[in-house]
């Protein structure tokens, strides 16, 4: 989910309780923006409690709006948010 | 201005003692010697491994000091530095005299995955749920530095290969054994390309310091060490909202502002955050200490070793010392203490006047920068 500011229209991925740009408190949010590119990937391999033993953590760009996910396939450029977290590459 | 009068440390690993063990081991030899009347202890997750809270009155109980004042400082793995800030404050304000800054940890009754699970919970639950960890953080900041710099894979190998021969060298580290650059690159990949001896340990273990304020330091010791500056400094939390994973800004304006207030411009010494091995190079670089872009390239000639130009981590740093969370911080400044003594051993530093050290919180969410010196 993207948080859009009602009042100024900066992005973000992580919730706020004020826009770090201009402190409103107002947001609309977005959940149909799921494709992104992918910026950069890596291999993790110590995992923390509950999850897969290894995976690729992967940040994307989505709307201008930097995201982190983890893909249990090797990225591609292009990459489809999940839910919980998940990421896959686009065919 | 304020000193530091004595300090002391227990053997850093994984040890069998209890948490109110390891911190009696420490304080007991400096209670005897020094009336304390404020203690600041430095310890994060207490409630998590130990299932303890309120440990501050559990210690000063366990040390029959019941009635002396306490207080815990949490600020993650940057807790030592921010309770030198906390012990600063209170002498500065003449709430207190002389304060005890106890930092301790006791972490190796939890598997690593649990360890890292803890330590994940700092990070928002958006970037949590995403499997994100603070370690995996430094393959990413490694990946970005080696593809911007053109930098070698060997340099950060580098960093554990002479952190290790420091730590072998201190009798109060977790790993005392020399590794080799084929026996660092060859360990297992924890965070792609980082292998495991490119990371810090999970270890148990405490330090203490004693501080009091400078025109009283000389009736305690002849030899104190005074705190020239100190400045801390915070960044977001969101690291998917960093602009650049490669700059660690509360690093750098921590460092600023504890030079500033020192009124320094070289150090002999530093003691830096080295959770992984990038970090320690990143670091230097935002405090100045390195070239920016350039860091890397110092691990090549010995630059960063103890009898380099700019030694850092002489106590193995948190990558061959150990890093039991709330301890390190205040660990550090145990081994500023000793080399401004003289006192290091045979990981004495030269002339070793000034020295620096580097707490940090997270991924540089948080850091606090101190600077030591032998005159006030």
């Amino acid at each position: 989910m993207i948080y859009v500011c009602k009042n100024c229209g900066y992005s973000f991925w992580v919730k706020r309780a004020r826009c770090p740009r201009c402190y409103s408190t107002e947001f609309n949010t977005r959940d149909d923006i799921r494709e992104g590119e992918l910026l950069i990937s890596w291999k993790l391999t110590a995992t923390p409690d509950g999850f897969e033993d290894n995976y690729w953590l992967c940040l994307v760009k989505i709307d201008n709006v930097k995201v982190f996910c983890r893909s249990l396939k090797e990225p591609k450029n292009k990459m489809m948010i999940k839910e919980n977290g998940l990421c896959e590459p686009l065919a | 201005m304020v000193a530091i009068i004595d300090a002391n440390l227990t053997r850093f690993g994984k040890r069998k003692e209890s948490l109110l063990e390891l911190a009696g081991e420490v304080v007991l030899p400096l209670i005897r010697k020094n009336e304390i009347d404020f203690v600041v202890v430095s310890n994060s997750y207490s409630g998590e491994f130990n299932s303890l809270s309120g440990i501050n009155n559990l210690i000063t109980t366990y040390l029959s000091i019941d009635r002396v004042p306490s207080i815990r400082v949490d600020n993650t793995s940057g807790s030592g530095g921010s309770a030198i800030l906390v012990a600063k404050s209170l002498l500065d304000s003449k709430i207190a005299k002389t304060v005890l800054v106890l930092g301790v940890e006791k972490m190796s009754e939890k598997n690593t995955k649990q360890v890292t699970s803890v330590i994940a919970s700092l990070l928002p639950s958006e970037e949590k749920i995403a499997g994100l960890t603070l370690p995996s953080l430094a393959g990413l900041m490694t990946k970005e530095y080696m593809r911007r710099y053109n930098a070698s894979r060997e340099a950060f190998a580098l960093v554990a290969v002479k952190n290790h021969y420091n730590g072998s060298l201190n009798p109060y580290a977790h790993i005392q054994k020399v590794v080799s650059l084929d026996e660092v690159l060859n360990s297992p990949i924890i965070a792609d390309p980082l292998t495991l001896y490119e990371f810090t340990p999970i270890s148990d273990g405490a330090s203490a310091i004693v501080m009091v304020s400078d025109e009283d330091a000389y009736s305690f010791t002849n030899k104190p060490v005074f705190i020239k500056g100190i400045g801390a400094s915070s960044d977001t939390s969101y690291l998917s909202e960093r602009e650049n994973i490669l700059s660690i800004n509360a690093v750098k304006i921590a460092g600023l502002t504890a030079r500033k207030m020192a009124k320094v411009d070289q150090v002999d010494f530093a003691e830096l955050h080295d959770m992984a091995t990038v970090l320690e190079i990143v670091e230097a670089e935002e405090l100045g200490l390195l070239k920016k872009g350039e860091g890397w390239k110092a691990y090549y000639d010995n630059y960063t070793a103890i009898n380099g130009e700019i030694p850092i981590n002489t106590s193995g740093g948190l990558n061959s010392k150990g890093h039991p969370i709330g301890a390190s911080g205040v660990a550090q400044a145990v081994e500023a203490f000793l080399q401004i003594r003289n006192e290091a051993g045979s990981r004495q530093v030269k002339n070793a006047r000034v020295g620096l050290s580097l707490s940090m919180a997270g991924f540089g969410n948080s850091a606090t920068v101190v600077v030591y010196g032998d005159e006030p």
